[in-house]
């Protein structure tokens, strides 16, 4: 049953090949036979198993444990939460039972969400099935393990800055972050409300649009999400048979200098010439290109001090009392919460406070007004943006540093963030393998193109099976390969 | 940012923190701002901000409508220590 898809188990559990409990139960061992390694995983969850018509019934999968659950442990992988039992569910969660999906275990995280490396957990780092000395990228590391080891057809990440399409890309599986409204945040812990949205993690483009088709629409409990109709992803979804104009921006790829990774987006450049795109040269310029680390993270942080002032142990979560009620909060957010977390907190409060306000956060909010602008003029011309997912493969995060040194390469190893800072879609796909690691490339396209990027997106996958084209058929047969 | 500013900053946000994670949030103020540096380059001059990645149209006042609540046994479940309906904490005043 482990690396099948979704449509692939449905057909199973159709025919009678296995229940939707042995289906669970299987799920469950194998996870538990690679947790060891792959610490992906806080906790197993109760199985509440159920039955209806929708394809995703009896299907088991990973939730981050960043989700509220109602009457299930909830951690945000810190220790601020770390016995945290929900009183409510959120509307993500109840649309998937109301599919009678199967949840079978939270998967790990940087705290609240608050990184890219997965160190930032309480539960320490999540491993790499394509090699676990390395990491998965963050923050959804856990539930990009869970999927990439074979364990479940799908997981549900959260995509603030890349959380979900940079995991997916470092470890060989398909990552997507809808357009921000599209689904519901409704019992998701804010990290940074402008640019928070749910995603997904699975092995295929059907996958992604069956996922999809059930979390999406518009829920009264989350204000943003009213703003658009519910949409049939999977019903719609059809193979894109029209050529497309396809942008990559000249500025950005220069920033990418590692020899692999070039090599990778040329390939990529001869492949979607192969079916009929044509490809158009668009620029940014590098300038602003070079600021969009600082505004996602001034942003980010800035919302993150306000959305995470709740933790205070009053009401719940870690509670150290210690003399009176300033000292008390302050022991108990000092132990429940991590330097990394402390550090994004404050770096928030730094950009907010009076005296930098003009300096830096208006002018924060200024130049995402630019980069918007710049996106929205390319995206008046061509139907898709595409880039490398990033600089280079998956690294050990306690050993190795992914960032670059200099500034061409932060640009390309932080780029993914302008997807949110621009509320667009976007997914990864892995298309290679440098040193048996996996490579991904990203495309993004404008807000509510949804649709048309997941057509775009079975086009692309159906051209790598079918014409192993540059010998990317051996990436998607190497999905079969176990874990070192 | 000197040590004693990021005291004051952790003091606002109800923070603290030891010297070897001052040591590491120094670094990480330091890494912020040579990124802020960049900033210096663009023109912003007239420049609308954005707080929102795209307009929200629906973000509008209205009278409160209560759709769902919480059992008072519910919401005190996760407190540390409850009294009769309450929570219970250190005493204010």
């Amino acid at each position: 049953m482990h690396r099948k898809t979704i449509l692939e188990l449905r057909k199973d559990l159709d025919n009678n090949i296995i229940t939707s409990e042995e289906l669970a139960l299987s799920a469950i061992k194998h996870l538990k036979e690679v947790n060891d390694h792959l610490n992906a995983i806080n906790s197993y969850c109760p199985l509440n198993i159920k039955k209806n018509d929708s394809i995703l019934s009896g299907i088991p999968y990973v939730m981050k444990d960043l989700v509220a659950t109602k009457d299930i442990l909830t951690t945000s992988s810190s220790y601020m939460l770390k016995d945290f039992i929900p009183e409510y569910s959120a509307t993500i969660y109840n649309l998937l039972l109301d599919n009678s999906a199967t949840m079978i275990a939270k998967s790990n995280l940087d705290e609240f969400g608050m990184g890219g490396s997965n160190l930032n957990s309480v539960y320490g780092f999540s491993h790499n099935p394509y090699d676990i000395k390395k990491g998965t990228g963050g923050s959804s590391g856990g539930s990009a393990a869970a999927v990439s080891a074979g364990c479940v057809p799908f997981a549900i990440g959260t995509d603030t800055g890349d959380s979900v399409r940079l995991p997916a890309s470092l470890c060989g599986i398909y990552g997507y972050k809808p357009t921000w409204t599209v689904i519901s945040r409704y019992g998701v812990f804010p990290y940074a409300s402008s640019l928070d949205q749910v995603g997904v993690f699975t092995r295929c483009v059907d996958d992604i649009a069956i996922v999809m088709e059930a979390l999406n629409g518009p829920d009264k409990l989350d204000m943003t999400s009213l703003i658009h109709e519910k949409e049939y992803f999977y019903k719609e979804l059809k193979a894109n048979d029209k050529p497309l104009k396809i942008a990559y921006i000249k500025e950005l790829i220069d920033c990418f200098d590692n020899e692999v990774v070039i090599k990778q987006f040329n390939e990529t450049i001869a492949y979607l010439k192969s079916l009929n795109h044509e490809i158009i040269e668009h620029h940014i310029p590098i300038e602003l290109l070079r600021c969009g680390r600082g505004v996602y993270q001034s942003i980010a942080n800035a919302e993150a001090s306000s959305n995470l002032a709740n933790l205070t142990g009053i009401d719940f979560g870690y509670q150290e009392i210690s003399g009176n009620v300033k000292e008390s909060i302050i022991s108990s957010r000092n132990k429940g919460l991590s330097k990394y977390t402390k550090a994004r907190l404050l770096m928030g409060a730094v950009v907010l406070k009076e005296k930098n306000k003009e300096k830096y956060f208006t002018k924060t909010k200024q130049i995402r007004t630019l980069l918007i602008e710049e996106y929205n003029r390319i995206f008046n011309d061509v139907d898709i943006i595409f880039a490398p997912s990033c600089n280079g493969t998956a690294i050990n995060p306690e050993t190795e540093i992914r960032q670059g040194s200099n500034d061409a390469q932060l640009v390309a190893d932080n780029y993914l963030s302008q997807t949110n800072l621009i509320g667009a879609c976007g997914i990864t796909i892995p298309t290679h393998f440098y040193n048996d690691l996996p490579l991904g490339i990203a495309f993004m396209a404008k807000p509510y193109d949804d649709q048309l990027l997941l057509n775009f997106a079975k086009q692309f996958e159906n051209g790598l099976l079918e014409k192993d084209f540059m010998g990317l058929k051996s990436f998607y047969n190497v999905y079969a390969k176990e874990i070192k | 940012m000197t040590k004693d500013e990021i005291k004051i900053l952790l003091d606002d946000l109800y923070l603290s923190a030891n010297e070897e994670e001052l040591e590491f949030i120094n670094n990480e103020f330091l890494n912020l701002f040579a990124t802020l540096k960049y900033y210096d380059d663009v023109d912003t001059t007239n420049v609308k901000e954005s707080s929102w990645p795209f307009k929200v149209i629906n973000t509008y006042l209205r009278d409160d409508i209560i759709n769902h609540t919480l059992e008072v046994d519910d919401a005190l479940k996760n407190a540390s220590e409850t009294e009769n309906d309450f929570v219970k904490y250190v005493k204010v005043v």
